[in-house]
């Protein structure tokens, strides 16, 4: 194992028992992955609420993370190395109320002290999923690290920077030292397509590209990397969050190549490097269509609890959303939530977005979506979605019927309280 | 015992583990695949939904679905509920993730010709070597 001075330094107890036992496990975590060296991590987004849907130990940031993740309950110095740019990924509770996603005035503090000592020990609070949106960009061949599955495909993909999924303990860990296993897609051999996609459908709306994403991930296994390569509509970065989204939930893929768009994709051959195909991909609007039915439940009827926002949405979606619900209302006793980030917000309330969604009766929520704060649709008699990965995800940890639409067929169904057309 | 009956991939972790052998051809999703309070399979439509990981040889390609995989797996462990050892195809960033912090043998990285989702069943009694890398077939299971 190659080690830096620094690394050295580190492991050795000179920067603090807390960044020696991160050293520690990092290297340990390099063995198991089998990387020979490690590398300067650049950027990080990561999550630091309480974890509650994973971790049991401890009762406050310091004694949970140190418990959990280095062993040994510490008082923890800091959460991120200096060179490291870290803002904290989403979370489980809103950005300014406790009312309005069904919580507790207690579990509420109580999350927000996880967060707040997070920001005391130097990380950004943003709280959001897709951090390239408020300015968190790692350009290409800059290294990061984070826990939103699809800010790796994002990253990878379209900037052209070098990063692996691991998972929250070892972003914790990267970030912490500033250091992370060479390894994955970090290196350049690894770094090509294994299987070339044909599109034969739909490419303008996001909800196209949020199924097509959907889609593809069903046909991949582990460690596959599509190449995108023909009969698509050149998306840009609103549509790449939605494809990117679901593809990692359905699939492993950590890279996916779009010809003409990927700064290492400018052609096929490009993407291929030198390697020859493994297979070849098509995806029709005959399987798009399935995985449209399969998804949406499909009795029409009343629906009262309705969100959008997974990932959070840009201010061009806040201003679409703005323009189409101006002068109507949401009915009475449907809630309907709009997810976004703090900066989007500041920005939708200067422009007035803000006031017309909330005068039409939509909350705009910051900091999270119904997966971390499911209990924001309790008492719903029907859920309607315009994410494939929610909906994925919902169906199961729902009991009631989840229907899946367009952001527009939700914006209508807020309106009338009723799925299908009605 | 017969030479085909040892598997030789990557150390990657752990030392030492014996167990029957639960082999996930297609693995577990971790949101909504497993629960972490009992170890048990979640996933809708799973071939294995409703069994438990705990104490099995988890027999697996690799990680699948989101970045939550490594959380919900280490999560397992945590709760008492993980599985002894990990045996993986090919190893990726979210299983290192669970087996670092688990600390449980782990072999990874197969030939081609000798990949473990083809070679083990489930209920085959299999003893792994973090250490040296191998996975050894103590005793088959009764093919169904």
């Amino acid at each position: 194992m190659k080690l830096s001075e620094k690394d050295r330094k580190m492991l050795n107890g000179e920067f603090g028992e807390v960044k020696k036992l991160a050293m520690e496990k990092t290297i340990e975590y390099a063995k198991v992955l089998g990387a020979e060296e490690l590398i300067d991590v650049d950027k990080s987004t990561s999550c630091y609420d309480d974890m509650s849907d994973f971790l049991k130990c401890g009762n406050d940031l310091d004694s949970r993370y140190s418990l959990a993740y280095l062993g040994k309950e510490m008082k923890l110095d800091s959460l991120v190395a200096d060179h490291c740019f870290c803002q904290d990924d989403a979370c489980g509770i809103d950005g300014e109320s406790w009312e309005a996603l069904n919580h507790t005035k207690e579990f509420y503090d109580y999350v927000k002290g996880y967060l707040d000592r997070a920001q005391e020990l130097g990380v950004i609070r943003v709280s959001c999923c897709t951090p390239y949106l408020t300015g968190w960009i790692p350009l290409m061949g800059e290294v990061f690290v984070t826990t939103e599955s699809s800010n790796i495909l994002m990253c990878n993909s379209i900037f052209g920077a070098r990063g692996n999924c691991g998972g929250q303990a070892t972003t914790f860990l990267a970030t912490l030292t500033g250091r992370t296993p060479k390894w994955g897609y970090h290196l350049d051999e690894n770094r090509y397509g294994t299987h070339i996609v044909h599109i034969q459908c739909k490419t303008e709306s996001r909800q196209d590209w949020d199924l097509l994403g959907y889609v593809l991930g069903t046909q991949l296994s582990s460690g596959d990397v599509p190449i995108i390569a023909d009969g698509f509509k050149k998306p840009d970065l609103t549509l790449l969050k939605k494809f990117f989204t679901p593809l990692a939930t359905t699939s492993n893929a950590e890279l996916c190549f779009f010809v003409g768009l990927s700064p290492e994709a400018r052609t096929l051959e490009d993407a291929l490097k030198g390697h020859a195909p493994k297979g070849e991909i098509v995806i029709t609007q005959e399987m798009i269509d399935n995985a449209k039915n399969k998804l949406c439940h499909q009795e029409p009827g009343e629906v009262d609890y309705i969100e959008i926002g997974c990932p959070h949405c840009g201010i061009e979606e806040l201003q679409e959303f703005s323009s189409y619900m101006k002068g109507k209302k949401v009915k009475d006793g449907v809630k309907f939530i709009i997810n976004t980030a703090f900066p989007m917000l500041k920005t939708a309330e200067v422009n007035g977005y803000a006031q017309i969604l909330r005068d039409a009766g939509i909350y705009i929520s910051t900091c999270g979506c119904l997966n971390v704060h499911s209990c924001a649709a309790n008492g719903a008699k029907a859920i309607a979605l315009s994410s494939a990965k929610l909906t994925h995800y919902q169906k199961t940890e729902q009991s009631v019927p989840v229907y899946y639409g367009s952001d527009k067929e939700l914006m209508d169904a807020a309106v009338t309280g009723y799925w299908g057309g009605k | 015992m017969a030479k085909s009956d040892i598997l030789c991939g990557r150390p990657s972790g752990g030392k030492l583990a014996e167990g029957y052998a639960l082999v996930c051809k297609n693995s577990i999703m971790g949101w909504n695949g497993i629960d972490v309070e009992t170890g048990i399979i979640t996933e809708k439509g799973h071939p294995y939904q409703g069994i438990s990981i705990e104490n099995t040889i988890l027999v697996i390609p690799g990680s699948r679905g989101s970045i939550g995989w490594s959380d919900f797996f280490y999560g397992c462990h945590l709760n008492g509920h993980g599985p002894a050892a990990y045996v993986l195809t090919k190893m990726d960033s979210k299983c290192g993730t669970a087996v670092v912090m688990a600390g449980v043998p782990c072999v990874s990285d197969f030939p081609e010709d000798q990949d473990p989702c083809e070679l083990i069943r489930t209920g085959d009694y299999v003893k792994v070597n973090g250490e040296k890398g191998t996975v050894e077939i103590l005793e088959r299971s009764v093919r169904a």
